[in-house]
């Protein structure tokens, strides 16, 4: 099973941040690495996890939002030489909250039974979505309204700017600052290029 | 013959129809000219509340009964562009079946009579509701049953009347906050054979929960929301399928509750395949603030003050307001304003205003009415009506 890589985008949320680590850290920490992006955090509020820290004068003053951050994590790692060493990437913001059981080795075993599944969400127990998916573990969506995705290696290739990444163009467009549209960019993207995006059943996470 | 317009008109224009509530005088003579002017059909939805019939004691608006309030639309109407629409129509529908406790048989008896004098008076768009049952929960095939007798019922004395009707099925009062999609298929398969196996024309709308919802003076439903809402499936995600549901069942989707969407979001609803869409209250709050508005900025607070005490102590504002409401006396007071406009005392501080305001060359009637067409407008250019 390949590894998966975890980026967390905290800005000047320590605790909130470490306790995310924590948790994953305890439940699936054999099967992830964890990197912490700092989003301009402030030097006394970045979490004690902290891997790397975008610290420009707009990133001090703006942050990073989503897209960005997701970017300068993934570009790091990229540059790093680490990024080919994962076979897929979960991104969280620092508020996710999941439940006190294993996260990530359901959700890769479902990538194992859909090849052609890029995007996998959990499920909080408070969605509308819970109700569609009634008995069955996955269905495919497309759309996803959510920022905790587990993303396959291969979709994030065949969808990325690959050629020249960087924080502002890499998986996600960084010229959308707010992020707004995101989510049906990146699964219109996905179906385009013959990847499925779904959402897993009983693996619920809260919102 | 109407379905076939109807449908000509929105394939014409790829638009979404506009439904709006008769909430006052003001605002139903705003919606025939508007209409007229344009030439354009608009939906007056009137509920039992607002309009129902003389045996009932009339509605609270301008205490039209059907039959009057029919008479003055009809005769307004020049080149017949309204639609005569019944709203909500059914077995305690109307405050009275309520309040009087009916039995099912009563209530049914009752919705029928009422259903009578709307065909009677030409009422072409009957929507009935049989979801709403005092005394106890009806599962989804006893719903249909009623249903089913109401709507043999209607279509028997259309017939018999020579007025042509069309249906309108459905509502969005779920025990969810929105349709499920297997529920739906179900309920229009249902309609589809009962109408088939009958020989009755089969309903040109079906109402579907789409994630719109007025409580207050916002509308706090998933359709408007950046952020999502508790149990509810993201309208990206039900929109289409429901659509989908219905195109492949031959009928027009309708939305309720349309009320304070964005102007980004009711630009979304031709885009999307919504045929029609109500919108009722947010046109009534329209007029009162622009009542008030005129009111104080001429110096007659006094006007304001007392017609804003009678419509805060009328508590019709109850119903709409959220939990932990944050609203103030004087929000609840416009949320019920348009239901306050025939009390005697609203009518007689509004002509002494009137008149006053008259020998500063104002027109009172005239303003309330352009604030009105501004609202309804938005809608209109939105749904690419206009």
């Amino acid at each position: 099973m390949d590894k998966v890589c975890t980026i967390i985008l905290n800005r000047n949320l320590p605790n909130t941040t470490d306790a995310l680590y924590e948790h994953i850290s305890r439940y699936d920490g054999s099967l992830t690495d964890i990197y912490v992006v700092e989003a301009g955090s402030d030097s006394d509020k970045m979490s004690r996890y902290a891997t790397w820290h975008a610290d420009s004068e707009d990133a001090i003053l703006n942050g990073l939002r989503y897209c960005r951050g997701m970017n300068y994590g993934l570009v790091r790692l990229l540059e790093e030489g680490k990024f080919n060493s994962y076979g897929s990437f979960f991104l969280l913001t620092n508020d996710t909250e999941l439940k006190q059981k294993n996260t990530l080795e359901p959700l890769i075993e479902i990538l194992h039974e859909h090849p052609r599944l890029g995007i996998l969400s959990p499920c909080s127990e408070r969605w509308g979505e819970r109700f569609l998916l009634n008995n069955e573990p996955t269905k495919y969506f497309w759309f996803i309204h959510n920022n905790s995705y587990l993303l396959r290696r291969e979709l994030i290739e065949a969808i990325s700017n690959m050629r020249q990444p960087d924080f502002m163009s890499f998986l996600f467009d960084g010229t959308n600052f707010r992020g707004y549209g995101s989510e049906h960019e990146l699964i219109a993207k996905a179906y385009a290029n013959d990847w499925a995006a779904g959402i897993k059943q009983s693996m619920v996470i809260r919102e | 013959m109407l379905t076939n317009q109807l449908k000509t008109f929105l394939e014409s224009r790829r638009c979404t129809l506009l439904g709006v509530g008769p909430m006052s005088t003001n605002i139903v003579d705003v919606v025939i000219d508007i209409a007229n002017k344009h030439e354009i059909p608009i939906m007056l939805i009137a509920s039992r509340r607002q309009v129902d019939s003389e045996v009932f004691g009339g509605g609270y608006v301008n205490n039209w009964t059907t039959e009057t309030f029919a008479q003055y639309v009809n005769k307004r109407d020049k080149k017949g562009k309204i639609l005569l629409s019944r709203d909500h129509g059914g077995p305690w529908q109307n405050t009275q079946e309520q309040n009087s406790q009916l039995g099912l048989r009563s209530a049914m008896d009752s919705a029928k009579a009422s259903f009578r004098a709307d065909i009677e008076a030409g009422f072409q768009v009957l929507h009935i509701d049989p979801s709403i049952d005092i005394h106890t929960k009806p599962d989804i095939d006893t719903v249909l049953d009623r249903l089913f007798e109401l709507y043999d019922f209607c279509w028997s004395h259309a017939q018999k009347s020579t007025r042509e009707v069309i249906f309108e099925v459905g509502t969005e009062e779920q025990s969810g906050s929105t349709n499920s999609q297997a529920e739906m298929d179900y309920c229009m398969g249902a309609i589809n054979n009962f109408c088939s196996r009958n020989k009755l024309p089969h309903p040109t709308f079906v109402v579907v929960q789409c994630g719109t919802r007025v409580m207050e003076m916002q509308n706090v439903g998933s359709f408007d929301s950046p952020i999502r809402i508790a149990d509810e499936i993201p309208v990206e995600i039900q929109l289409p399928k429901m659509i989908e549901i219905c195109n492949n069942h031959g009928i027009f989707m309708k939305e309720h509750n349309a009320d304070y969407l964005s102007d980004e979001s009711l630009q979304w609803h031709p885009r999307l395949g919504i045929h029609a869409a109500n919108v009722a209250p947010e046109f009534g709050v329209a007029e009162t603030k622009a009542l008030l508005t005129i009111l104080e900025s001429n110096g007659l607070t006094s006007h304001a003050e007392r017609f804003l005490q009678v419509s805060y102590d009328s508590r019709k504002w109850s119903k709409w307001m959220l939990d932990n409401s944050c609203a103030s006396d004087r929000d609840r007071a416009i949320i019920a304003g348009h239901y306050n406009f025939s009390a005697d005392e609203v009518v007689e501080l509004k002509e002494d205003a009137a008149t006053k305001l008259k020998s500063k060359g104002i027109d009172l009637s005239h303003k309330i009415k352009e604030e009105i067409s501004i609202s309804i407008y938005r809608y209109l250019h939105c749904f690419r009506i206009l």
